[in-house]
């Protein structure tokens, strides 16, 4: 299997460069919908040229630093003056290296950043402003608001959007759900219905990776956003809310619950690949991940899975049918350095990034969520990643949350992972309380 | 040797010699001592004077921006020393200063006297049992990180294969011979909790650490007379005699050393934890050092270096002021 | 020492048990990296219908690995020549003259030895970036400057052993016979503690070699030696085990291979390191 991979990818680089070579650009405008003009910093219609030497830093490997080469060969095309350079990190470094670079003053120009970093960075002054592009896009529509407050800093907007993940999606095998006799569920008490019907039948209702800490925040978080809303959950982001508010309790709570009733023992020895794994072959029922699941489960697993008919994924359900529509996302963003020695160059290649253009390019592939609601939902190559981008919050009216970790970062986000991890083991919500509003307390003052 | 550097007694042209060597001597010793000045004593005079002061990672503190200095006094020693994370980290630091050195002493002995005892193998024996001690503390992290895998580690399949899987559930002690990263186990004891995730670790360190015990040993036996052990055996002492009272006395030395760079080397172990489970899970595994990474480099949104240097301060202390006896005795011989 | 043949037999037996339980751990990783993952997923010592290929290794090679190995042996090879050489500069005037401090330098030295590395870590960053070792390359020059002023104390006291052992009458004779100290010291001295300068350099650069800590601190992405693109491969967003092993296998093997070739030096530098006097 592994040869038969490595031919795969080793036949999708030669594609890659041959649509590289040939024609391009061609292909990546011909998205339904890109007709709408690119709205640039004060230009009227048609992006100019830039050129000059240009560094980007991202943490994609393997196929997806395929896909993103692809991406920036769309930039590199339309821009043949600039001298582009990509540097790779692990994610897990991502952190430290660039508070290195930035102390040192040897920052990228463009860098991949997630929102609580955005947030951190721009507390120092590190980035750059990026209201024009926003306006653009708010104006035609391309972003919503939530959107754009997630990449924002006290209001003023540093990141673009470019990659997104739709999670709260709960990935299953629809043969065995009929062998299970049990029917999508639509409703939080039809969910809780359906997990112990596996449980009835001696089955092991999820597989959890919490051994790599993040499976485990991306449980926590469409619970407690179905749970206690978009409002408390921002609230926790910006500090307004405090951690002991009834309805982060009460999130939990519930949270507690099923980690009693329905994880298995082994919920921290697994790590994401493995878990997604032990579902593919049966181990346990149902995967509460994101939508990456759908690359992963092929890639990792069973490159035989046909998606949509061999697995797929349901929503989790609101917990309570009165309250309003949230939608949990992740994603990958872009800064730009403010002491970049080519604004030009970087701010049109974060331009570029954000636009619909550029994301279809990686859309086309799979494993992709474009965060630009100008993409049509047609260019996703199957029915799941279709199905994972229909659920994009692209109507302004859809309260949008982003991965609470991720969003706050620094000692919360550590000590929130570490807690939950905790928490998995004991259940005790007063203790993963008291942890919160402790460290939130030292942390915020 | 001391008495010569006295020099003001003796007579003019006596005085002139040790400030000729002096100058010469300083000349070749500048240029270590110039590394050694800029990038030791340097850094550790500022990890101290940092440490009283408050700072982050990102607006570093330094000693040319009295403007910037945000001075605490020892704020940072009183809220460490408060703190439940690094009490935490301080009893994981504890049970591998416990454990890790009796552990490397005594097999690496057991293993030394074992191998003394078959010349003629020995030196391949010896071989395989330093080797680990070529191979990186990352590298070794990595290798026992799939040694415990729980599915494919050797260790969760021997233990299946030998039917020996299981869990005890006895008072205060708590152990399963299974999930050897997450969670095999703790020992209760009411004001703390020991958790056994460290001795996974500390096994892995051992594994890597032991071959300089036996190097060390090897050396202290090879100052063993052989005609003290043949005559030993003329008077009639069996083996276990000859290694308890010829052996082991005369390893007194050696194995004071062994014990020594075990404690220094449990105290500072980072690599060996920071693989394998980076502190985890929740904070179960997490070091001294390992706590003083996350300060400085993880916690960027509040500014907690000043802390992370007061842990490095103490860890440091307590080396120095544990060590001193040896440090002074190591001065006193060497110059 | 005479012992029954039981005795030898039980010894022999137990010590080859032991060794092969010993090498399990290695074995493991050099199983895994050459063989295909989903073969390993069963258990490596599973050998039927196993494939056996270096694919890892060339895949390990091309995701970077390549630079990472380029990387470690500039920042070892650097470290190692310079402490080596300032090492045994400053150990002669320690073992053979005197000057004032004398003492308390030496003291000060030793302490590298026992304190942990994180007592300068988190200062350097920024006493880096004021002396502007932050930049490029400038961070290779920076971090085996580093690697020499921790490794300071630990040169000292291992070299002045091996220079100890140089008969003091052979030095006083070319004294008397007029010879400057600069003089005894390259001719006299260097070449009769040969043997023990080697070993020293074999033991820095075992250790320069597999530092984790100090390279993940103070060198960004392009600077990085293998340990840390080593602890970075065991991401925990991808399953990569068969790419680890063949990282860490590479990173195992000039340390590994300078140890078969030269294992009397080793040993005997350890040797010196490690019994008092």
């Amino acid at each position: 299997m592994r040869i038969r991979r490595a031919i795969v990818l080793g036949a999708a680089m030669v594609i890659v460069v041959a649509a590289c070579g040939g024609n391009g650009s061609g292909d990546t405008t011909t998205t339904g919908g890109d007709g709408a003009p690119q709205t640039t910093t004060g230009d009227d219609g048609g992006t100019q040229s830039v050129s000059g030497d240009l560094s980007i830093v991202h943490t994609w490997t393997g196929s997806e630093q395929e896909a993103f080469e692809a991406v920036l060969a769309g930039f590199e095309e339309a821009n043949a003056e600039v001298n582009l350079s990509r540097v790779e990190i692990p994610f897990g470094e991502l952190n430290a290296q660039l508070t290195q670079q930035f102390a040192a003053g040897s920052a990228p120009d463009v860098t991949v950043a997630l929102p609580g970093l955005i947030r951190l960075f721009a507390a120092q002054g590190f980035l750059m402003p990026l209201d024009g592009l926003w306006d653009g896009w708010m104006a035609d529509g391309s972003y919503t608001e939530p959107l754009r407050e997630i990449a924002s800093a006290d209001g003023t907007p540093y990141g673009v959007w470019f990659k997104g993940n739709v999670n709260g999606l709960i990935w299953y095998s629809p043969d065995r759900m009929d062998d299970l006799g049990i029917e999508p569920p639509a409703t939080w008490e039809e969910f809780i219905a359906a997990l112990d019907a596996v449980e009835a039948e001696g089955g092991e209702p999820f597989a959890v990776g919490g051994a790599d800490l993040w499976p485990l925040t991306q449980w926590w978080d469409p619970i407690l956003a179905r749970v206690a809303g978009a409002d408390v959950f921002n609230g926790l982001v910006d500090g307004s809310v405090s951690w002991d508010d009834p309805a982060v309790v009460e999130s939990f709570e519930v949270f507690g619950d099923f980690i009693a009733n329905y994880f298995p023992a082994d919920a921290l020895d697994r790590g994401f690949v493995e878990a997604t794994c032990a579902r593919v072959d049966g181990a346990a029922e149902f995967q509460n991940q994101g939508a990456f699941v759908n690359l992963v489960a092929r890639g990792e697993c069973d490159d035989s899975l046909v998606p949509g008919e061999d697995f797929t994924f349901f929503l989790m359900p609101k917990f309570d049918e009165a309250a309003a529509e949230v939608q949990f996302v992740s994603g990958d963003l872009f800064a730009v350095n403010a002491d970049t020695a080519n604004p030009d160059a970087a701010l049109a290649l974060v331009e570029y990034l954000g636009s619909a253009e550029a994301q279809t390019i990686w859309a086309e592939r799979g494993g992709f969520v474009a965060p630009n609601s100008q993409v049509s939902t047609d260019v996703y190559p199957d029915v799941n990643d279709q199905r994972a981008a229909e659920l994009w919050p692209a109507d302004p009216s859809v309260a949008a949350v982003y991965d609470l970790d991720d969003f706050i970062g620094g000692e919360i986000q550590t000590v929130l992972r570490e807690a939950l991890q905790q928490f998995v083991r004991d259940q005790d919500v007063d203790a993963i309380v008291q942890s919160m509003v402790e460290v939130d307390e030292r942390v915020r003052g | 040797m001391e008495r010569r550097d006295r020099a003001h007694v003796l007579s003019g042209r006596a005085l002139e010699r040790p400030d000729r060597e002096s100058r010469l001597a300083y000349a070749f010793v500048f240029p270590l001592l110039l590394a050694f000045v800029f990038f030791y004593l340097w850094p550790a005079f500022n990890t101290l004077a940092g440490s009283l002061f408050r700072w982050g990672l990102l607006n570093p503190w330094s000693i040319a921006q009295p403007a910037d200095w945000d001075f605490v006094g020892l704020q940072n020693y009183v809220d460490t020393l408060t703190s439940a994370r690094f009490w935490n980290a301080a009893i994981n630091t504890g049970i591998w200063l416990v454990i890790f050195p009796i552990l490397v002493t005594v097999v690496s002995l057991v293993l030394s006297i074992r191998i003394w005892q078959t010349p003629r193998a020995g030196a391949t024996f010896r071989t395989v049992f330093i080797l680990p001690m070529t191979i990186s503390l990352a590298a070794a992290g990595v290798i026992w990180t799939f040694m415990y895998d729980p599915d494919f580690g050797v260790l969760t399949r021997f233990v299946e294969w030998a039917g020996i899987d299981f869990a005890i559930d006895w008072g205060p002690i708590r152990f399963q011979t299974s999930q050897w990263l997450s969670d095999p186990g703790i020992i209760d004891l009411g004001f703390s909790q020991i958790r056994l995730v460290n001795l996974s670790l500390i096994v892995a360190g051992f594994w890597a650490f032991t071959g300089f015990g036996v190097i060390t040993y090897t050396a202290g036996l090879t100052a063993v007379s052989s005609e003290l052990v043949e005559a030993a055996q003329v008077d009639g002492a069996t083996t276990r005699q000859v290694i308890r009272n010829v052996l082991i006395p005369q390893l007194k030395g050696p194995m004071t050393v062994v014990a020594t760079i075990s404690v220094i080397f449990a105290l500072r172990t980072f690599d060996v934890v920071w693989v394998i489970t980076q502190g985890g899970p929740a904070q179960d595994s997490e070091v001294l050092a390992v706590l003083l990474w996350k300060q400085a480099f993880v916690f960027l949104d509040s500014p907690q270096a000043g802390l992370a240097t007061a842990v490095a301060i103490i860890m440091s202390a307590v080396l120095i002021v544990g060590a001193w006896p040896y440090l002074r005795g190591l001065t006193r011989e060497k110059t | 020492m005479r012992q029954s043949r039981l005795t030898l037999t039980l010894l022999y037996g137990g010590l080859t048990v032991f060794s092969l339980l010993w090498l399990v751990p290695v074995m493991t990783a050099f199983m895994t990296s050459i063989r295909p993952l989903d073969e390993i997923r069963g258990g490596w010592w599973n050998f039927d219908n196993a494939t056996f290929t270096f694919d890892n290794y060339v895949r390990a090679w091309d995701q970077g690995l390549a630079s990472f190995v380029a990387n470690s042996f500039i920042i070892t090879l650097g470290s190692v020549a310079l402490t080596v050489a300032t090492g045994a500069l400053a150990t002669y005037a320690f073992v053979h003259l005197s000057f004032r401090f004398k003492r308390l330098w030496f003291f000060l030295l030793i302490t590298t030895m026992i304190v942990p590395i994180q007592l300068i870590l988190i200062p350097l960053l920024p006493w880096f970036r004021t002396l502007g070792l932050d930049q490029g390359a400038w961070q290779f020059v920076g971090i085996v400057l580093v690697h020499t002023g921790f490794g300071a104390g630990w040169a000292v006291f291992m070299l002045s052993s091996f220079f100890r052992a140089v008969p003091k009458e052979m030095l006083e004779a070319g004294q008397i016979d007029g010879a400057s100290h600069w003089d005894q010291f390259r001719r006299l001295v260097l070449p009769l503690a040969l043997p023990g300068i080697v070993s020293f350099a074999i033991i820095d650069f075992i250790f320069v070699w597999n530092d984790l800590l100090l390279a993940l601190t103070l060198l960004q992405r392009e600077f990085q030696p293998i340990q840390v693109g080593l602890a970075n491969l065991q991401s925990p967003h991808l399953a990569q085990q068969d790419l680890v092993s063949a990282g860490a296998i590479l990173a195992i093997l000039p340390p590994l291979v300078l140890f078969s070739a030269l294992n009397r030096y080793y040993v005997r530098g350890l040797f010196a390191g490690g019994t008092k006097g």
